[in-house]
């Protein structure tokens, strides 16, 4: 349990950044983190093989944002909008503002390639599809955003 | 049109503009009152809770008769020889995934040349065994982990010297239950031997029977390896299994609860932890406990002879630190992180003292970790860590944060097994 706050004190802000870019927003961001690691909390005594926490936390943070869009995607679409005006300190403000609206599970995608870094059989793990999905997924949402695909066959 | 590396410099710089909060609080909270409304299922993790913030200020319970304390030795720095020089015939590289891309992890020892190693097919869920072989530097499949329910966990594995054993839960679920897994040891088509209603804490192999301890109140249990219905050890009420045939009465059900007991589950053998002055998180192999005295460790004998206090670089390791069956895993404390050749960790020798440095720090002060074979019920004998995991500290307008690159290929091992003494 010392070792949980510890985990918490540690890993914290590397988590709700990954948060920020899976749900778009700080509010949001904060409340995926707070969940999921609450839930790693209360697994912390039981689960006692604990390899990696942190992956743990990684994939119950997609999965929760993923199931939340099944639940409120509309209004989600309608509010995609950035919330705060510091996007534009860097040139990428448009592609940010567009990555908002995306379905939450092309963005999922894009987030666990691009952001992550993983494979995309990782990807296909985590979000429980194959891994021809995660390619349909990821090619459809990056021509949404008009990106050329270059990475995507050394994947 | 743009390109790909234009969303990943997007993502990154995005992920920079999002608020800080104190996530610890926001988190506990958020527990609290989860637990409030799932009390019945969560009343060990509150009271595992409960005791960690009480942990500080923790007193010994009433009743303890106390031998008069030795004098408090003072300490010099701590002299720490790496793994590798003291014992290169018990270094191994494992690999840190297997055929199908599991993610793998050593667990404990099967002998002098052989590290068990447990493969997971999901995150936390482990699919099969494997064992890898020093002499050859190979890898060999003993068997797959089924998986009989839905959310089922292994939890322990237990080896002899003719089977692996291993039970699993559903921790999600709120009722007690689990089940019991035998495997011959040189791999094959595991067994189920029986499910049963009970909160299992940690299990055992003796040479015909498996044996068990529950997490609340104690008390360990046996069935035969032939099948036949379980029953309790005579005498064990309350004792917890250490490692067969050793088993330890505690002063409380709290995870930090010092050691009181030291029990010989084969001859009946009992002996009382001469419990030291404020001693907090006593834990005892067969012969040797260590535990913690105003923030320094301590070793000593069962009976409180040949005690002393360590130097303080040496920290302890989570909650419990015992490795193999003489052994202990510390923290290195350095507060310097451009120290160089700052180990990861430290195996401990407690009979002679002999302290071996694991890996080497990178430039950060959380610089890597050791793990110890979390699915080891007996204190593992296989400390690994990843040495290719290089961490660095990445400075910006947010404030710093720790980043790791490399690694994820190979464990360096340690097995204690093969060190001669």
């Amino acid at each position: 349990m010392e070792d949980f706050d510890e985990f918490v004190r540690a890993r914290g802000d590397a988590l709700l950044r990954y948060g920020y870019v899976l749900s778009g927003n700080s509010e949001d961001a904060a409340d995926l983190v707070q969940e999921a690691l609450a839930r790693l909390g209360d697994a912390w005594t039981r689960v006692r093989n604990k390899h990696d926490p942190e992956g743990y936390v990684r994939t119950t943070m997609v999965r929760l944002h993923i199931r939340s869009w099944r639940r409120r995607h509309r209004e989600d679409l309608v509010a995609a909008v950035p919330e705060r005006g510091e996007h534009d300190r860097y040139g990428d403000a448009d592609l940010w503002a567009e990555l908002q609206e995306l379905p939450r599970k092309q963005r999922a995608v894009l987030v666990l390639r691009y952001y992550e870094d993983l494979p995309d059989q990782e990807i296909a793990d985590i979000l429980g599809v194959s891994r021809g999905t995660v390619r349909s997924q990821a090619a459809r949402a990056l021509d949404k955003l008009r990106i050329k695909r270059v990475l995507q066959e050394a994947r | 049109m743009r390109g790909e590396q234009d969303l990943i410099r997007t993502l990154r710089t995005a992920a920079e503009q999002v608020e800080r909060i104190d996530l610890a609080e926001a988190v506990a909270a958020r527990r609290r009152s989860r637990r409030t409304r799932q009390r019945s299922r969560t009343l060990l993790a509150a009271a595992a809770v409960v005791a960690i913030v009480a942990g500080t200020t923790f007193a010994l319970s009433g009743g303890q008769e106390r031998r008069p304390q030795p004098a408090v030795t003072p300490s010099a720095p701590a002299s720490i020889t790496p793994a590798g020089k003291l014992w290169p015939q018990a270094i191994a590289k494992v690999p840190a995934t297997n055929s199908t891309g599991w993610k793998m992890y050593p667990v404990t020892a099967l002998s002098p040349t052989e590290v068990l190693l447990i493969a997971n097919s999901a995150f936390e869920k482990a699919g099969r065994l494997e064992v890898y072989d020093m002499a050859r530097k190979k890898t060999r499949v003993l068997g797959d982990i089924p998986s009989p329910r839905k959310k089922y966990y292994l939890q322990h594995i237990a080896v002899s010297s003719r089977y692996i054993a291993w039970y699993g839960e559903t921790p999600q679920d709120p009722d007690k239950w689990a089940d019991f897994w035998i495997m011959p040891r040189a791999g094959g088509t595991p067994k189920r031997l029986a499910e049963v209603a009970a909160d299992v804490d940690r299990i055992g192999l003796t040479d015909d029977a498996l044996v068990w301890s529950l997490k609340a109140g104690g008390g360990v249990y046996r069935m035969p390896l032939t099948g036949g219905s379980p029953s309790p050890l005579p005498g064990t009420k309350g004792l917890r299994l250490m490692s067969w045939p050793w088993a330890g009465g505690f002063a409380s059900e709290r995870p930090d609860a010092n050691q009181t007991r030291v029990v010989n589950l084969e001859t009946g053998r009992s002996a009382d932890v001469s419990l030291p002055d404020q001693v907090e998180m006593m834990q005892c192999h067969a012969e040797w406990c260590t535990g913690i005295v105003d923030s320094r460790m301590v070793v000593q004998r069962v009976d409180g002879s040949a005690r002393k206090t360590l130097p303080f670089e040496l920290r302890p390791h989570g909650a419990r630190w015992l490795l193999g069956d003489r052994y202990a895993l510390f923290q290195v404390y350095e507060p310097d992180r451009e120290k160089k050749g700052v180990p990861l960790g430290a195996v401990y020798d407690l009979a002679t003292g002999v302290t071996a440095g694991l890996g080497e720090r990178s430039g950060a002060p959380l610089g890597g970790n050791v793990g110890m074979g979390g699915s080891s019920s007996s204190p593992s004998l296989t400390p690994f860590w990843d040495a290719d995991l290089q961490y660095y500290e990445k400075c910006g307008s947010g404030g710093c944060e720790i980043k790791g690159r490399g690694g994820g290929k190979e464990y360096t091992v340690v097995n204690l097994a093969a060190v001669t003494r």
